[in-house]
């Protein structure tokens, strides 16, 4: 879903950066408000954000015959919130474009707005639809990081669509859909999975975070694969 | 009983199954154009021009894949360490509640 430099006319990047910024200053504010109210929400803050930049590092070949990468941004968006997550892409688009060639300054909004507005925004939805409905804490994530990652490059197709109405906006974006959010569908389902793991492993070792951010309930802190209880032994001494 | 059941098991098969199968059987997905450069490469086609490019590129593809590798290890480091404290912190809470649970009961029955 990079949009490489100079691959959006000025206006467009001057539009996508104005929706963007708004996002991204709401998240910066949280950021410090989360720090300084819960100073121990920072490793899980860290590990969300290293997640995103380790998933937006690896090309993964799909079986659809192309190759793409994960966006691993629906894991922090559930449990941060949306504008949270805008403000951690920043410095992984930044770092991609200027290290590695890869996305753009120029095109920073309009990539920021796919990966860390519109996909967490849709990722936070799903989730919560999901949970509303019933659906287990593993249903949830896997449905939030699953259209996280595929709205992320469906809204990247539609910003060169929208860019590059030729022939028309429709066909030109039905073309963006194919080459980007079709690839996409097996890649978003391995991050999910993926996604799901990570979910569960810190449910398990600090459920106390998640019930804070109230991701999870206070009455299901405690994992279900929790070892059963060992039969209690009596205190030396007592009847 | 360890983090690994059944389920997460099962769940990495399928990532491990998603990745491998378009590496053994379409030589494409390896070879060809990924999705970002797919896009690009439509627009030039149609005669677009990029009105600016980057300051610096890497100078080959195996510097660029090897960039890709530092970015990598970088987050898993940062992950790695967070989720190491986490483990420990895990096994500290799960030891702990163990402990007020032999405690309470001495209290509710035996005492």
């Amino acid at each position: 879903m990079h949009i490489a430099e100079g691959f959006l006319p000025w206006y467009w990047c001057i539009f996508w950066y104005a929706l963007a910024i708004p996002f991204i200053a709401h998240g910066v504010i949280q950021i410090k408000k989360i720090r300084a109210e819960h100073p121990e929400m920072t490793p899980l803050l860290a590990i969300c954000g290293a997640f995103i930049f380790i998933m937006s590092s690896l090309h993964v070949p799909s079986v659809t015959g192309s190759s793409s990468h994960p966006t691993g941004n629906g894991l922090g968006a559930v449990f941060f919130g949306a504008t949270v997550i805008s403000a951690i892409c920043v410095p992984i688009l930044v770092f991609q474009a200027l290290i590695l060639a890869h996305g753009g300054i120029t095109t920073l909004g309009a990539n920021d707005f796919s990966m860390g507005i519109v996909g967490p925004i849709v990722a936070v939805f799903a989730w919560k639809v999901a949970r509303k409905f019933g659906a287990s804490y593993g249903v949830a994530i896997f449905l939030a990081a699953f259209v996280g990652d595929w709205l992320t490059y469906v809204t990247a197709a539609t910003e060169l669509g929208l860019a590059f109405p030729i022939p028309t906006f429709a066909s030109a974006w039905v073309k963006m859909m194919i080459i980007y959010s079709y690839t996409q569908i097996p890649i978003s389902i391995a991050e999910s999975f993926l996604t799901v793991i990570i979910f569960d492993y810190i449910r398990r070792s600090r459920p106390d975070l998640l019930v804070t951010l109230k991701v999870i309930k206070p009455e299901d802190a405690k994992n279900p694969d929790e070892e059963p209880e060992e039969p209690q032994k009596k205190a030396p001494g007592l009847n | 009983m360890g983090f690994w059941n059944k389920k997460h098991i099962l769940f990495a098969l399928i990532i491990c199954a998603l990745i491998a199968y378009p590496l053994l059987f379409e030589s494409k997905a390896v070879s060809g154009l990924g999705s970002d450069d797919a896009g690009p490469a439509y627009m030039l086609a149609h005669g677009y021009h990029p009105w600016v490019t980057y300051l610096w590129t890497p100078p080959n593809s195996d510097v660029e894949s090897g960039l890709f590798a530092i970015q990598a290890c970088i987050g898993g480091a940062i992950m790695g360490y967070f989720i190491g404290i986490f483990h420990v912190q895990g096994k500290i809470r799960r030891r702990e509640e163990q402990e007020h649970k032999k405690i309470d009961h001495w209290t509710e029955e035996d005492i």
